[in-house]
């Protein structure tokens, strides 16, 4: 690796205004220039000499109190540094061949094979690094990672293929008095063939459920059950769950919300379900705990007698089966029938076309086991085994670094788009070779953000930008936050969703990220906003009026949440969240041996006055001074979401049972200063400001997206493409989706 | 009660079919078999009832390890150390075996964890090289990949001991049987996916290529295991605890670790628990483990956490307790062990990850009471794990950011 030489002339620069501080005696800041003398190579030299080069650029250095370089040195000082930084970095930033996450690994072989699996529990999580899933560089492979590869696809063509007799289709009806019987009248009622229930569940076990009838094969089953409410107007929601009920780790498979009303309707549900699965209800939104549950007028769900039917085949063999094996008689299928059989999956699994040498080496294994007298599927196994675990599936991005393959960019656009591998129609586009051609790029763009598939893009993306994956890291407290739920989180994490989804549809302009006069709520949320006149478990999308704080993704429930802990927030990790992922601002560590601030809720001060004294240090408030302001502005916002005037607290009375009541402590502050001077008085005027950072937050949006397609962190050779993907939007009307576009007919996606 | 294991029995549950180092293990020249248990506990202790307040052999127990004060002579409490640079709050969980810096950094890459370095000395002397167990995998291989856990005692205690019915066995040796073909062909594509890519991805591909190379081996070793008997023990097989009831939870766990290091089925544990937000089911406590962490210095809060951490001080002594009452032949199976506790945060209220709270017991080391290390400048915790890899016969004078050992 070639360094690239920082200009002698430069060192008159710095001698003249940096030197004084950055050298090797006193290297304020860790910053020794002296040091850093000679070529920029490497990672953490790029980094520094990025910093260096902003912050000058920027004016930030030399600081205030010191004579300023004028324009023309100024200009100089670009001049020379931008080439040979430049070329550093463009030296790092090509795209590394990395492996499929875990998710991508379950998407392409669901998509590959017709099938619906649940992958994920086979493989350890993934590292991340940039802030997502996708990066190459945190995607390695140990052994136990690959045997786990092996292990999950051998189930995956277990599930595909089906060799033995088309088991019967059968209808059975299930209900759960029996198992409720010795509790009626007390925890249960029976209403008109209803099993009424009163109460919440506290634990993932409900006496309602389908246990007596497992499923008596691995299929799709369709559960037919009526519903209603009593003694209330109010609907009720409720959830249905899949599970083995195993003693030993019992899995759960959730199957969604629903809604119950006074007037009885019948829920449909279909289901993809291993052998031996029975379905269980729980209701929402009802208390844990009254004296006689089922005696009073209290409110309650009722379910019916459950019409499980299945399992149920569209065809016969199933479409996983044909897909992969054709209609090969596996008594009789011979090497012509295998070689057709692995050569498409081969072309599947590979996403690109295999040359005859390929495919012989795999056909080998079936002939070894043919000639060990082992069966045509036992032969074959192998083989198909050997084609899912082999790094040309695993492995994106197998080219020198010096042109992207047709076939490489299809994967790149599905990897990107949908998280799982080209269709078929996207590889005919490659295979043709059309799919550079800009308008044939972007029709497949559009096709594709047509397809549903696109609505795992919204959900990896958002559950790692806006950091909706770690919504359950800390439950809120029940004392303070009775009112949150499965359903107010399950609701939280839609409205993030909807929102993206909804700029992503309609082409809406991206400073809605930042403030919008609409939000996408249901009842629930909208309750929890504040929001009248909103009903149903559906998303929608409703207009706010003028005063409303909400708008924009920094206000959503989701986002307050996952930044606050269980119970209480921090204007420091909300302002850190602002700044890394709306504003695209590094913020690096505390210094070593610096401790925190430790919260102390005892109400004895305020979290803005502990850190009043911290930021007062010299040391702390260089940073603090440009985190702590979003993070005052979001104290509005307690740590479920909702708008607070004052923090709350929870005073115990009997320690011993833990009883107490819930009673209003000190007002919060939610006014601040900027670093860069200007002052708010609250959320909403905060947000005005943030509306003239657009432009960062532009940058921002696309970097993040970038570095999610690429599966590569952006640095300072990428700034160009960013600028002109940024500025080619806004021609166009600032619209998400343009954006999206732009994207991938830049350049930083085109090429190596 | 699990009987102690007799040389006869130790056979008979082994099968005849020993290979050599095992059976040298055995033999009476030989010193005995050392073992290794760390431990992860990642919301850690509250801080003023774990530390004891004075130091030396003499110290006064803290309110937290006055249940292990017949054990004293067995364990050293340690304050004042921590991994140097490791931040980054809970991130720093996956770092605690390992050291690596910056933990919630971006470009964070982690390094391979203490128990894997020690497996690879000892680990082909049992039918598992290590055991990986509880919420968070603490283990990571050789290039910093994390090595899956086993979060259920029932299942763990199914992989150690129970035998797979015969239909299972012949499936199973059917797929080893296939595995060296399928791992062969992979090799094959991955040398020539090297030979098209540019430099930089090639590193991918080399690290691809050791990782099913070392796949091989295990296939190797397991085929060679699966002819031989799983060690029958009389335990139960524990039942799977409802969610959220991290004690009985834990106690499964130790129980099932401490019959797979009494039968030699592993040398190597590394097991972390967990920092869920479910509300354990133990008298007076009413909120979420985790949210409890973040008392704030609130009373009530601290009263509840209390109950859940004097609840892991129990499963812990009942644990080293448990290993002290096997006799080996020279010593108790706790002289034989070395376990590590401690945990990735010294004051989870405020996500410090400084001022650690360490507990060292077993092996035949000269305990120390209370070693104190500088509050404002810590020990880094490697300098222990420096010992702890010398005691298992690993001949590496340093490991993560070490600078000295602790003890001799």
């Amino acid at each position: 690796m070639h360094a690239s030489q920082v200009p002698e002339e430069l060192w008159g620069f710095f001698d003249a205004h940096c030197v004084e501080c950055h050298d090797d005696v006193v290297s304020k800041g860790g910053l020794d220039l002296l040091s850093l003398e000679g070529g920029i190579e490497g990672i953490d030299e790029v980094s520094r000499w990025t910093q260096i080069y902003d912050r000058v650029m920027g004016g930030e250095m030399p600081p205030e109190d010191k004579p300023r370089p004028d324009e023309v040195e100024l200009e100089s000082f670009q001049e020379l540094l931008h080439p040979p930084l430049y070329e550093a970095d463009s030296e790092l930033r090509e795209v590394v061949q990395r492996r499929l996450n875990r998710h991508e690994f379950e998407n392409s072989l669901n998509d590959l094979l017709g099938i619906e699996m649940d992958l994920l529990s086979y493989l350890p999580e993934d590292q991340t690094a940039g802030g997502f899933d996708t990066n190459g560089q945190a995607l390695s492979v140990s052994a136990e990672l690959f045997e786990s590869y092996i292990e999950a696809c051998r189930e995956v063509l277990s599930v595909a293929i089906f060799s033995e007799d088309r088991p019967v289709t059968e209808a059975v009806t299930v209900d759960s008095r029996e198992e409720v019987k010795p509790y009626l009248g007390n925890q249960y009622a029976l209403v008109d063939d209803k099993v009424f229930l009163f109460l919440r569940n506290k634990t993932s076990y409900s006496k309602i459920s389908t246990r007596k009838h497992r499923t008596p094969v691995r299929g799709k089953y369709r559960f037919r059950f009526p519903v209603s409410t009593i003694h209330t107007e109010d609907s009720i929601v409720f959830s249905v769950t899949a599970s083995d009920f195993a003693r030993t780790g019992a899995t759960y498979l959730p199957l969604g919300f629903y809604e119950a009303t006074s007037e009885q309707k019948t829920v449909t549900i279909e289901a993809n379900l291993p052998e031996g699965f029975a379905i269980q209800f729980f209701a929402h939104g009802l208390p844990f705990y009254l004296k006689e549950p089922a005696s009073g007028e209290n409110p309650g769900v009722g379910f019916g007698p459950v019409e499980i039917e299945g399992p149920i085949y569209e065809q016969w063999p199933p479409r996983s089966h044909e897909r992969l094996l054709g209609s090969v008689d596996l008594k009789q299928g011979g090497r012509e029938d295998a070689k057709r059989i692995v050569g498409r999956l081969m072309k599947g699994a590979w996403r690109r076309t295999v040359s005859s040498e390929e495919l012989e080496g795999k056909l080998a294994i079936f002939d070894a086991g043919m000639s060990e007298g082992k069966s045509f599927l036992e032969s074959l196994e192998p083989a198909l085994l050997s084609v899912l675990c082999s790094p040309n599936f695993l492995f994106l991005e197998s080219n020198d670094g010096t042109e992207l393959s047709p076939f490489e960019l299809a994967s790149r656009l599905s990897y990107f788009l949908w998280s799982s591998l080209p269709d078929e129609q996207l590889q005919q586009a490659a295979a043709s070779g059309e799919l550079f051609r800009n308008e044939v790029l972007r029709a497949q763009v559009e096709r594709m953000l047509g397809d549903p598939k696109h609505e795992r893009f919204v959900e990896n993306f958002t559950g790692q930008w806006l950091k909706l994956r770690e919504i359950n890291e800390t439950a809120p407290d029940r004392r303070l936050y009775p009112d949150y739920d499965e359903v107010l989180q399950e609701s939280m994490l839609r409205e993030s969703r909807a929102f993206f989804s909804e700029l992503l549809k309609g082409d809406l302009d991206i400073r809605n990220f930042i403030d919008s006069d609409f939000v996408m709520v249901n009842g629930r949320l909208a309750e929890h906003y504040g929001i009248e006149g909103v009903k149903g478990l559906k998303m929608r999308r409703v207009p706010l009026l003028n005063e409303n704080v909400r708008g924009g993704v920094l206000t959503q429930a989701s986002i307050l949440k996952v930044t606050a802990n269980g119970t209480n927030t921090s204007p420091v990790v909300r302002g850190i969240w602002v700044l890394e992922n709306m504003l695209g601002k590094h913020v690096p560590p505390p210094p070593p041996n610096i401790s925190g601030i430790e919260p102390d809720i005892r109400n004895a001060t305020t979290i803005r006055e502990q850190l009043a004294l911290h930021s007062n240090e010299e040391s702390c408030a260089g940073c603090h001074k440009h985190i702590d302001p979003p993070g005052f502005a979001l104290e509005s916002f307690d740590p479920v979401g909702a708008f607070r005037e004052n923090y709350l607290q929870f005073k115990v009375s009997n320690p011993e049972k833990g009883w107490g009541s819930v009673v209003k402590a000190k007002p919060v502050e939610c006014n601040g200063k900027l670093s860069s001077g200007e002052e708010f008085d609250s959320i909403v005027e905060f947000k005005e400001l943030m509306l003239s950072s657009e432009s960062e937050f532009a940058r921002c949006l696309v970097e993040r997206l970038a570095t999610y397609a690429l599966g590569r962190e952006l640095g300072f050779s990428d700034r160009a493409a960013v600028e002109e993907i940024v500025a080619k939007t806004k021609e166009q009307g600032n619209g998400f989706r343009t954006l999206i576009q732009e994207l991938i007919a830049s350049p930083l996606f085109t090429q190596p | 009660m699990i009987r102690t294991l007799s040389r006869r029995a130790f056979l008979r549950g082994v099968g005849v079919s020993l290979s050599l180092p095992v059976l040298e293990s055995f033999g009476a020249s030989s010193s005995p078999i050392r073992r290794t248990v760390a431990i992860n506990i990642p919301l850690g202790f509250h801080g003023p009832n774990f530390f004891p307040k004075d130091v030396g052999s003499d110290y006064k127990l803290s309110p937290y390890l006055e249940p292990a004060a017949h054990l004293r002579s067995k364990f050293t409490v340690f304050s004042g150390m921590s991994h140097p640079g490791v931040d980054g709050g809970h991130s720093a969980e996956k770092s605690f075996l390992t050291a690596a810096p910056h933990p919630a950094s971006r470009g964070f890459k982690n390094t391979v964890s203490l128990d894997q370095v020690i497996a690879k000395k000892v680990g082909d002397q049992t039918r598992f090289a290590a055991l990986t167990l509880g919420d968070k995998s603490l283990s990571y291989s050789q290039n910093g990949v994390p090595i899956p856990t086993e979060n259920s005692p029932a299942r763990s205690f199914a992989n150690l001991f129970l035998a797979g019915t015969e239909k299972e066995l012949s499936r199973q040796r059917q797929h080893l049987q296939d595995g060296h073909s399928i791992l062969d062909s992979v090799l094959s594509d991955t040398r020539d996916l090297g030979r098209k890519v540019s430099v930089r991805d090639k590193e991918k591909l080399d690290e691809f290529y050791t990782a099913v190379r070392e796949a091989e081996k295990r296939l190797v070793k397991t085929e060679d295991w699966l002819g031989r008997p799983k060690p029958i023990v009389e335990e139960a097989q524990p039942k799977d605890v409802i969610s959220g009831d991290i004690v009985t939870w834990l106690r499964a766990h130790f129980t099932v670790m401490k019959l797979a290091l009494q039968t030699d089925s592993t040398r190597v544990i590394a097991f972390s628990s967990a920092n869920h937000s479910l509300v354990p089911p133990l008298p007076g406590v009413t909120m979420g483990y985790h949210g409890l962490s973040h008392h704030g210095k609130n009373p009530d809060m601290i009263r509840q956490l209390e109950v859940i951490d004097r609840g892991t001080m129990d499963a812990w002594v009942e644990f080293v307790e448990g290993l002290d009452s096997i006799q080996e032949s020279e010593g108790s199976l706790l002289d034989h062990t070395q376990v590590l506790m401690g945990s990735n945060l010294g004051n989870a209220s405020a996500h410090f990850t400084d001022n650690l709270p360490v507990l060292f017991a077993g092996g035949d080391y000269r305990h120390q009471g209370h070693r104190a290390f500088d509050r404002n400048d810590n020990e880094p915790l490697c300098n222990l794990f420096v010992n702890m890899l010398q005691w298992m016969g690993v001949e590496q004078e340093s490991f993560g950011s070490s600078t000295k050992t602790i003890f001799g």
